[in-house]
């Protein structure tokens, strides 16, 4: 093991690799002397983002027009039918199998968006009663229940399209992705430190509840939420001090308003293979 | 023989922040290259507030400061940011970007250098505080101590002259503590190190300067100063174990 490293012992790399309990995955990174290397084996909804398959081996900057193509395609055009709907789940489906994804984990992982998407359907039909009476509402749902399913449809294939990016593809990648793409360079340091910090503020959050809990471990509602009220503020004043001492530090250490750029991707013949076939699948589904 | 200016010098530097609180009462103070300095005081002295001006973070207004005889202003603090690295307490702070390669990476990125000297750079730091194999760990995933580590390397990849260091060794235990110190010692630069903890301060540093109410109060050997318990205690200071112990007897 030691020995085929040697050459490029120091370089960063990857190499598909498995460890005892997990599958095998890949991520870059550096053998120290002893030939081994530690692990950013990620939790949550990274974890599945450095299996080893032909979908995590994709152009993340591909990945990303791939899925806003489908989520466009599925959105744009006028209410899917039943045919392209499972078409686009069958794609949808075939792609997490070849990602090797755990279809279940996909799968709840995509409904996560159906509260928000339901929260917004149930009252669409409202926007066609042409009066706000018993009649014409009963009326406005018994027609446009169309609208329901349209809107809940669109939004869970566009989510699963975006969960399919996310879930194939290391945020640190990713977000190299977007920044390639012009994605502006506010909103991405915005999701950088979003990605970075919030495992910081949860663990002050959870070491704030402990505090609490130790105080006031019998607490009634009522109490409780002007407590948690308290916590909350403290919470938006620490982010404040901790972002205006991590702006010190970027300064520090030359930073004048943009991010350094990312090295450069290599585009392959296999991303614009499945660029194509998504675009196509995508002007299917809109024509049909 | 040639008559280098000094690395960094402090002279009458005044600081009050917007709510009319005084942070730096008139601070002189020259270090030559190659020194190691440890600046004492109690909280509240002022400190972080004259750290955050060693390298242009907050800029004089009143008195200068001027770091191998340039002058620190808007105009300078660019490069003079370049020659003096500041590592801050808290390692969260530091290690703001994805992972720990990219966080070292940032500031020689920022200077403009090439990718492969960039590369270079980064596993030369990383390797100087031990921590090539946690290269592609976001920052969050290292431990107390190996964050601390990281936050250093992130500033040693940029090659200082002058290292300024704010409580390297606050919240770690003691293994953690004594294998900072060893980094530390190992370092070729003129050091600055801002600390509570004495042992780090007698073992490391040649040199002592205790800031009190935003004033140098005491400046001196190391040794001369930790060992006055009337001037350590004075000022919200302690000695340190050793030379407590020793004193008892």
């Amino acid at each position: 093991m030691a020995l085929d490293h040697d050459a490029g012992r120091h370089q960063l790399h990857g190499h598909e690799h498995a460890h005892a309990d997990e599958p095998e995955h890949r991520h870059p990174h550096h053998h120290d002397p002893s030939g081994t290397h530690d692990h950013a084996h990620a939790m949550g909804f990274e974890r599945h983002a450095y299996l080893v398959s032909p979908v995590h081996d994709l152009d993340p900057r591909f990945k990303v027009v791939m899925a806003l193509t489908l989520a466009v395609a599925a959105a744009g055009g006028p209410p899917l039918r039943a045919a392209e709907f499972l078409a686009l789940c069958a794609l949808l489906a075939a792609v997490a199998v070849i990602a090797k994804l755990p279809l279940g984990w996909a799968l709840t992982r995509s409904l996560a968006v159906l509260p928000f998407a339901l929260g917004i359907a149930a009252f669409a039909p409202l926007a066609r009663a042409d009066a706000l009476e018993w009649p014409a509402i009963v009326r406005a749902y018994s027609e446009g229940h169309p609208i329901v399913w349209s809107i809940a449809s669109k939004a869970w294939v566009s989510a699963s399209a975006a969960l399919l990016l996310v879930a194939t593809t290391p945020l640190p990648r990713l977000f190299k992705a977007l920044a390639s793409l012009r994605v502006p360079d506010t909103l991405l340091t915005m999701l950088t430190f979003l990605y970075r910090f919030t495992d910081v503020f949860s663990r002050q959050v959870v070491s704030m509840r402990r505090a609490i809990a130790a105080r006031a471990p019998r607490m009634r509602p009522i109490a409780l939420a002007t407590v948690y009220g308290g916590l909350a503020g403290n919470l938006l004043v620490r982010a404040y001090e901790r972002g205006e001492r991590v702006h010190a530090a970027m300064l520090s250490r030359g930073y004048t308003g943009t991010l350094p750029s990312p090295e450069p991707f290599r585009a392959r013949s296999s991303d614009w293979v499945a660029l194509a076939t998504i675009v196509m699948a995508s002007a299917a589904s809109i024509l049909y | 023989m040639t008559h280098l200016p000094p690395a960094l010098d402090v002279s009458g530097l005044e600081h009050r922040y917007p709510d009319g609180t005084e942070a730096l009462a008139g601070v002189d103070m020259r270090v030559d290259a190659g020194e190691r300095v440890a600046l004492l005081g109690p909280n509240g002295a002022g400190k972080s507030t004259l750290i955050l001006h060693l390298n242009g973070i907050v800029l004089p207004q009143v008195g200068s400061v001027t770091v191998e005889g340039r002058r620190l202003s808007a105009d300078t603090a660019g490069e003079i940011r370049a020659r003096v690295g500041l590592v801050f307490q808290d390692p969260d702070d530091q290690l703001f970007m994805t992972t720990v390669y990219d966080d070292v990476a940032f500031g020689p990125l920022n200077m403009g250098l090439s990718r492969e000297e960039v590369d270079a750079r980064v596993r030369f730091a990383l390797d100087a505080v031990g921590l090539t194999s946690a290269a592609s760990k976001p920052g969050a995933n290292l431990s107390v101590g190996q964050r601390r580590r990281a936050a250093l390397a992130t500033v040693i990849a940029m090659g200082p002259a002058i290292l300024v260091l704010d409580e390297p060794t606050s919240n770690l235990d003691p293994r953690s503590r004594r294998e900072m110190e060893a980094l530390l010692a190992s370092l070729e630069v003129t050091l600055i190190v801002a600390t509570h903890d004495m042992d780090v301060a007698w073992r490391l540093c040649e040199r002592a300067v205790v800031l009190d109410a935003g004033r140098v109060v005491a400046d001196g050997a190391v040794r001369d100063l930790l060992s006055d318990e009337a001037l350590m205690v004075g000022h919200g200071l302690e000695l340190p174990p050793a030379v407590a112990a020793r004193s008892s007897l």
